[in-house]
């Protein structure tokens, strides 16, 4: 991102943002509510457009897990078909791709499972597998682990840290940097209507 | 009448109906997962309004040589072609689909459901108006609103089984996507997936179903068949691909109870589609409850002989 200024209509929640993450790279994203997080990565993952400055993305396929669900939950879709969508993989190999990565999670055997019968927690976990399915180069995490408990959120976590040692790139917001001791190289911070990135332990 | 008279003489539109009824829940499917179920309403009244304006517009048009059909009158009047009227009834579907779009995108569903349920009071009002400047037209809309099954014929079921292969296909091909773009439009954009051509392919195999529907057995079969079995069956699908196949199961149920009624009592085809539906949705959602009732007692009969 180059100069980049990110906002909604005639409000923008950030400017100036100058940034450039190589491959391999595992960013927390952490800052205030409402400081701009999940602009930032909806920026990130091109689905917001920037009101001025250039976003050059050399990823092609990108890992998104939002922070609220933003899903239809009309569609009568399982817990499998959720997670699924996301491989690259077509029947039996995708499901049996989506089968592990929720069995990862801690949801085996909720694959047959109706996606809108699922607690918060189960559903977001779902959202997460989905992703890692993906196989893609740039995972981007809005808050995984905030309507988790401990012990869910701690398997969100080493699924996300396998990925990283795969070599993806990762975004994760979140309110507690700490839980990712070891793995970030790099820490942003947006407030003030800005961002700092720190560069922690990047060779 | 007997049956098997009942089975010769209504043969083409018996067809005609089994490919609607097979086809349009599958549409329906998409519609009612997305909440946009209304649209399976207002866009048969737009393609009637269509056909309407077609008639009004008929003598300005009428010396353009594929507007008339066959030696160009009858009775006096030009008889506009069936190509004339589906050209008609597309641009108007057409133009539906692409306002429903657009407020879909400024407003979030909300505002879109506003915009569906304003068009088809539009339509409704201008297909009244439309006829009154056509007493042909007049006569010919409002058979085709109140339905004109049992006036269909081989061309008319080609047709519908051309439209049946596509969508049919589409689906097979497509459903994933279009469920996804549907589901999760944002997941669907920020891992490339396309969302927009899924949601272009779901419209054109919803327009050119509605028009060649509504042309054929009539707008009254495309309301109930497009919605009433999805609905009923939804909530009791385990998953997107079960949905897709029981909806249209429900739906050649409905049309074969509605066909039955229509024998038995002697009763108009396109009414007793709509009765169909809502009998064999009724039974459908009746014969859930039980089983979801008889899974139930069981459940609790086996936690107790567990507790024992």
């Amino acid at each position: 991102m180059r100069g980049v200024s990110l906002g909604y209509g005639d409000r923008t929640v950030l400017s100036g943002i100058d940034l450039e993450l190589e491959r391999g790279a595992f960013a927390t994203v952490t800052g205030p509510s409402g400081s701009g997080k999940s602009t930032f990565l909806r920026a990130a993952a091109g689905l917001l457009p920037a009101e001025s400055g250039a976003i050059e993305r050399s990823f092609q396929r990108v890992g998104w897990v939002p922070q609220a669900e933003s899903l239809g939950l009309l569609h009568p879709v399982s817990a499998l078909e959720v997670a699924s969508a996301g491989s690259a993989r077509r029947g039996r190999a995708a499901r049996t791709e989506a089968e592990a990565a929720l069995e990862a999670l801690g949801l085996a055997g909720r694959g047959a499972s109706r996606f809108v019968e699922l607690s918060g927690g189960q559903r977001q976990r779902v959202l997460v597998a989905r992703a890692l399915v993906q196989g893609a180069e740039l995972l981007i995490f809005d808050e995984p682990t905030s309507a988790l408990d401990d012990a869910s959120s701690v398997l969100v976590r080493e699924a996300v840290a396998r990925r990283a040692r795969e070599g993806a790139t990762i975004l994760y917001a979140t309110h507690q940097p700490g839980e990712l001791h070891g793995l970030e190289t790099h820490r942003i911070t947006t407030g003030g209507g800005g961002i700092q990135c720190e560069v922690l332990a990047w060779t | 009448m007997d049956l098997s008279t009942f089975v010769q003489l209504f043969t083409w539109p018996l067809i005609a109906l089994g490919l609607v009824a097979l086809t349009a829940p599958v549409v329906g499917a998409f519609l009612v997962a997305r909440g946009t179920a209304f649209h399976g309403i207002a866009l048969p009244q737009v393609a009637a309004f269509g056909v309407a304006v077609g008639f009004a517009l008929l003598p300005f048009v009428q010396d353009l040589p594929w507007t008339v059909a066959g030696d160009g009158h009858s009775h006096g009047s030009a008889e506009p072609s069936r190509g004339y009227l589906a050209l008609c009834a597309a641009v108007f579907v057409v133009a539906a689909l692409g306002l429903f779009e657009t407020r879909r995108g400024r407003g979030g569903r909300g505002d879109q459901g506003a915009t569906v349920a304003a068009t088809f009071a539009i339509a409704s009002g201008g297909t009244a108006l439309a006829a009154q400047l056509s007493p042909l037209g007049g006569i010919h809309v409002g058979a085709l609103l109140g339905g004109e099954t049992l006036s269909t014929g081989p061309f008319d079921a080609a047709v519908l089984g051309g439209v049946a292969l596509l969508v049919l296909a589409a689906t097979i091909a497509g459903w994933r996507p279009i469920t996804l773009a549907g589901l999760d439009p944002e997941y669907a954009r920020a891992a490339g997936k396309r969302p927009r051509l899924a949601d272009l392919t779901l419209h054109a195999m919803t327009a050119v179903l509605v028009i060649a529907g509504s042309l054929t057995v009539g707008a009254l079969p495309m309301f109930a068949l497009l919605v009433i079995p999805a609905m009923v069956v939804r909530d009791r699908s385990a998953s997107m691909a079960r949905f897709l196949v029981a909806a249209p199961a429900l739906g050649l149920a409905s049309a074969s109870v509605g066909a039955g009624l229509a024998f038995r009592f002697d009763l108009s085809m396109d009414a007793s589609v709509v009765a169909g539906c809502v009998l064999a949705g009724g039974g459908a959602g009746l014969g859930g409850a039980l089983l979801a009732v008889r899974r139930r007692a069981r459940s609790s009969v086996s936690n107790s002989s567990a507790s024992d």
